[in-house]
């Protein structure tokens, strides 16, 4: 699967493009080779069929003009022995020395060239009266077999060729003598005729002339082969073979063809028939010479095809390779690149080996474990992270998991990291890549999210109970208003003394004291309306002393500590003056034994440049829990228990700081005390002294 | 506080603006029930133009109502008849509207939940 996937990838990665143009390349080549080739080689076999007709045509007429010039000679020669009373002495006296002598001188005369090999008179029977040069053995034995056939005839005659002694091939030309017999020339083919078929135009390898003709079933060659000697008239062939030119030639006149020859080589022959006789002109021509020009131009184009081939070929190796060799140089790159990432990566990179020591790490492993690299590579993966599983644990995951965990420093501090483990195969060996981020800042994120978040939700939940509070009180407030009145007008209506008066006063002190309650909640939601003035805080906790004197009792003593220079703060009097108060009766309350509590008033410039005022309220008292501190701002909560007080106090007091733009810090201790430090903006024309 | 009223006292005639239909109903039943004759609008523009139309002993002004005020109720009052006498009721005295209802002629304020004696004892001056 795997191999099938690269060996898919391999292919892809081929430049198909450049293969493509190679193959149509060659193909072409190839195909304009073949073609070529063939037309030429067509071209050639036409040529060579024209060129062996002519030769054949002209070999024909040749035959037939040489055997006519033997059959008008001899007719001539006849004259001398008809008229000189030769042939009649000769007929007499056949061996009469002078008449053989004179026959001697006369066949001397009548052939001057020799061209005949015998001159002789034959009588009627077909005997031999005289013959010059006597001593040719064919004669007289064989001489009448071959002229009795022709005699009594009243033209000239030519036989047909044949053999005679001592293997010779003859022809017989045979002139009429009336009343003698007949003149007949002996005729030596080999000396006469065949040197005619062998002559060839051009110079050729393989070309001859084949003069043959039909016997019976059979066809014979006539003349010597030029492949085998001496086969003259011994030679035949079947004539029902169409794949012998020589049989063919004895079915048409004229034609064409490839076939084989006498050796059973392939050969292109044209034939015709020989003009006054019965012979057939074969001329003939072996394949292997016609081809042979185009089989050196296949040669050669063969050669071509391969240069440009191998040319191809080469410049297609060449690109294959500048391919690969480009791939490898980007493979290369590749890993240096990925080195660079893995050395200068943000998070800790290590390598382990299978049983979990560490062979490979980054320069951020180093910075943050803070040990040499020398001094990491030395290591066991459980001395950074102890409470990791043994090595095989590590090896498992293969697939890759993602675990939070500690990893211990040098100094042996810890950092929070989440560790991206996963084994791997290199070769032989099993590696397991720890890729490892520190997370101390998303801890302290989450840290500091989770905290917002709960502000937040604490921000918002006193926000929800100060509306509900806010519409309650309202509400209520007008409700009362109604009841006061019906109960003011009852008191009113009830004659002085009536029973029901205690009734009637009773719904009006519940209605008192309901009413504080929503002024309290009002105060709370912040829905109280402000009348905003400047004021002066020094002087305004200096005016309130008295009254927080009489809030807190006689048993706690109030130490106020004014600030040197004014501080002004834009808001309500009247508002603020509660707060005072609210907070005095709540020191009060945790200080039932007595103690002190101080009011002291700060400036100071905050974060953001704003000036504010503090004022910070100190009791000696019992002080709170953490869960009471919590809570300290929710209306109606209490730690008094019911009917000790409203649980309305603080709200009013967070309420009211709250609508003046200010908040509200507490520190607080069980059994040492509590601090309350109020924060307000000053108003801005105002200054710290 | 010693009741009945005296003659004198009867057909006092208050007008009562707020948006408050529960204050609205305890008033009316309360003093006509002391026989007065009392006029109440939830709606603080109508309550204007009652104010305006007719002459009334008293005008009980909420402050803090949709549409008009009850500063501005005053200020409008007053401007066109400077006679009428305003009492102002809120839940919210330290509202800066009082101040500003207060200063344009405003008699005095009652704070929710008011005493009726206190009404009546405007009712006679």
């Amino acid at each position: 699967m795997k191999s099938a996937l690269r060996l898919r990838g391999w292919l892809r990665r081929l430049p198909w493009d450049i293969i493509a143009v190679y193959l149509v390349f060659n193909a072409l080549v190839g195909a304009f080779a073949r073609i070529s080739l063939e037309r030429i080689r067509q071209d050639m076999r036409n040529r060579s069929f024209d060129d062996l007709s002519a030769i054949a045509a002209l070999k024909g007429r040749q035959i037939g003009d040489w055997l006519l010039g033997l059959l008008r000679q001899a007719p001539g020669l006849t004259h001398e022995i008809e008229h000189e009373g030769l042939g009649a002495r000769l007929l007499r006296e056949p061996a009469h020395p002078s008449a053989r002598a004179e026959f001697a001188d006369y066949a001397r005369r009548a052939d001057p060239q020799h061209r005949f090999a015998s001159v002789a008179l034959a009588d009627g029977e077909g005997r031999v009266l005289a013959a010059e040069p006597s001593d040719l053995p064919l004669l007289p034995a064989t001489l009448s077999s071959e002229v009795q056939p022709l005699l009594g005839l009243p033209w000239t005659r030519v036989s047909d060729l044949f053999r005679g002694p001592g293997d010779r091939i003859f022809l017989l030309i045979v002139s009429p003598i009336p009343e003698i017999g007949a003149l007949v020339l002996l005729v030596d083919a080999r000396r006469e005729l065949f040197p005619l078929l062998r002559e060839w135009p051009t110079a050729s390898r393989s070309a001859e002339t084949l003069l043959v003709r039909r016997e019976e079933q059979r066809v014979v060659f006539l003349n010597d082969l030029r492949f085998r000697q001496g086969t003259a008239l011994s030679l035949t062939a079947p004539l029902g073979d169409p794949r012998r030119p020589a049989a063919e030639a004895m079915k048409r006149r004229t034609g064409v063809m490839e076939g084989l020859d006498y050796r059973r080589q392939r050969v292109l022959a044209a034939w015709r028939t020989v003009p006054g006789s019965s012979w057939s002109i074969v001329a003939k021509v072996d394949v292997v010479e016609v081809d042979r020009p185009v089989r050196e131009l296949t040669l050669a184009y063969a050669a071509l095809s391969i240069v440009l081939g191998l040319a191809s070929t080469l410049f297609l190796v060449l690109r294959l390779r500048q391919l690969t060799s480009h791939n490898r140089a980007e493979r290369e790159a590749l890993v240096t690149h990925y080195g660079y990432l893995a050395r200068y990566a943000n998070d800790i990179i290590l390598l382990l080996d299978g049983k979990g020591n560490v062979v490979e790490a980054n320069d951020r492993a180093t910075e943050a474990y803070g040990y040499a690299r020398s001094e990491l590579l030395g290591l066991r993966y459980t001395d950074l992270d102890p409470a990791a599983g043994r090595p095989g644990d590590l090896l498992e995951a293969s697939g890759g998991m993602v675990v939070e965990s500690s990893h211990r420093r040098k100094d042996g501090s810890h950092f929070p990291v989440e560790a991206s483990i996963r084994s791997m195969q290199v070769g032989q060996e099993r590696y397991v890549q720890c890729i490892l981020r520190d997370i101390s800042e998303r801890k302290e994120a989450e840290q500091e999210k989770r905290r917002l978040e709960e502000l937040l939700a604490k921000v918002q939940k006193q926000e929800a109970i100060g509306r509900l509070a806010g519409g309650v009180a309202h509400d209520l407030n007008n409700a009362l208003t109604a009841i006061q009145g019906y109960g003011e007008l009852l008191k009113m209506k009830l004659p002085a003394g009536a029973g029901e008066m205690r009734s009637a006063e009773g719904i009006l002190a519940a209605v008192a004291r309901a009413a504080r309650v929503t002024h309290g909640l009002l105060a709370f939601s912040e829905q109280l309306p402000l009348s905003w003035e400047p004021l002066e805080l020094n002087a305004l906790l200096s005016s309130s002393r008295q009254t927080l004197e009489r809030v807190l009792g006689p048993e706690i003593v109030l130490e106020l500590q004014a600030h040197p220079a004014a501080l002004v703060v834009r808001g309500d009097a009247e508002l603020l003056s509660q707060v005072f108060v609210h907070l005095a009766d709540n020191a009060r309350r945790a200080m039932p034994q007595g103690g002190r509590f101080t009011i002291s008033l700060e400036g100071s410039r905050g974060q953001d440049n704003a000036e504010t005022a503090c004022l910070r309220m100190r009791d000696t008292g019992v002080g709170m829990s953490e869960e009471v501190r919590a809570r300290l701002f929710e209306p109606f909560f209490t730690t008094q228990g019911f009917g000790q007080g409203a649980g309305l106090g603080l709200p009013i007091v967070f309420g009211i700081v709250r609508q003046h733009g200010g908040r509200i810090e507490v520190d607080s201790e069980q059994g040492r005390g509590t601090e309350f430090r109020i924060i307000l903006p000053l108003a801005r024309q105002a200054a710290i002294g | 506080m010693n009741f009945p009223a005296k003659e004198a006292d009867l057909g006092k005639r208050i007008l009562v603006i707020d948006d408050e239909a529960m204050i609205l109903d305890a008033i009316k039943i309360i003093f006509e029930d002391l026989g007065h004759t009392v006029e109440v609008r939830a709606n603080s523009q109508a309550g204007l133009e009652e104010g305006l139309r007719a002459d009334y002993d008293l005008v009980l002004v909420d402050i803090r109502m949709p549409g008009k005020n009850g500063a501005e109720i005053t200020e409008e009052l007053l401007k066109a008849k400077p006679a009428t006498r305003v009492l102002l009721i809120t839940a919210y005295p330290n509202d800066p509207l009082v101040a500003r209802a207060l200063g344009a002629g405003a008699h005095a304020l009652l704070k929710k939940p008011f005493e009726i004696a206190k009404v009546l004892d405007f009712l006679e001056k």
